[in-house]
């Protein structure tokens, strides 16, 4: 999947940026030039992509573990028509961006519908496996929505 | 176990799957509302996590379910019917 999408990106660099080819190197190393810078944005993509980081989608706490920075309701902000079409995309990406190991428990269990008991039977994971993948997918996704509608807010 | 454990935000916001999906006791729910009426920033952390899963939920039922996963899925569907048997 990976090596496809690099490909891919190289042909499009070639037909877009064929114009720039001066000749003075030849068309091979010219083209290995352009295959390489697209395998390494490729990896840049995929390592921005990665994880979930617990510190990044909880809240702050003070040293007695009571919420210390204030937590947005955007509750109502996100009945607005206009920011829902752009929740939509929101919501989209990060469930893209979420580890895999994250995305087959939340899609099974809170899209698909499947109980915890059975999420954890059809990936051969604990039950308690299921929980916690589930409760940080959600957090994420909480998350990456705060983000947007904070924004939209101070816009 | 009992309520005990959730005096902190820390602690409820751990629990927040679990309490939205039934699986505390009656005992921890108790104490788990009682924090939420008492905390505004906890409070407004339910009701956005509560809020994103709804969301995701409309936006994603749509999606077409990864052919490896939609494998797994039928496997265990099979199973569950004795069908594999």
């Amino acid at each position: 999947m990976d090596a496809e999408e690099v490909a891919q990106e190289v042909f499009l660099t070639v037909f877009e940026k064929i114009d720039k080819f001066r000749g003075d190197a030849s068309f091979t190393t010219w083209l290995h030039r352009v295959a390489v810078n697209a395998a390494l944005m490729q990896r840049r993509k995929k390592k921005a992509d990665r994880s979930v980081s617990l510190d990044e989608v909880m809240p702050a706490f003070d040293d007695k573990g009571m919420i210390a920075a204030n937590v947005g309701d955007w509750t109502e902000r996100a009945e607005d028509p206009v920011l829902q079409q752009e929740a939509r995309a929101v919501i989209e990406t990060a469930v893209d961006k979420l580890e895999e190991i994250y995305r087959t428990v939340f899609t099974l269990r809170d899209i698909q519908g499947f109980s915890t008991e059975e999420t954890a039977a059809i990936l051969d994971l604990s039950i308690a496996a299921v929980k916690t993948r589930l409760h940080r997918a959600r957090l994420f996704l909480r998350s990456e929505l705060a983000d947007y509608f904070e924004k939209q807010a101070k816009a | 176990m009992n309520g005990d454990y959730m005096h902190s935000c820390q602690q409820v916001i751990d629990a927040l799957g679990e309490y939205l999906d039934g699986d505390l006791s009656v005992e921890d729910a108790q104490v788990f509302e009682m924090h939420m009426r008492d905390c505004p920033p906890c409070n407004a952390f339910l009701k956005t996590y509560k809020k994103s899963g709804d969301m995701a939920r409309e936006v994603l039922c749509e999606r077409e379910v990864p052919q490896e996963l939609q494998d797994r899925v039928q496997a265990f569907l099979k199973d569950r019917l004795g069908l594999n048997k």
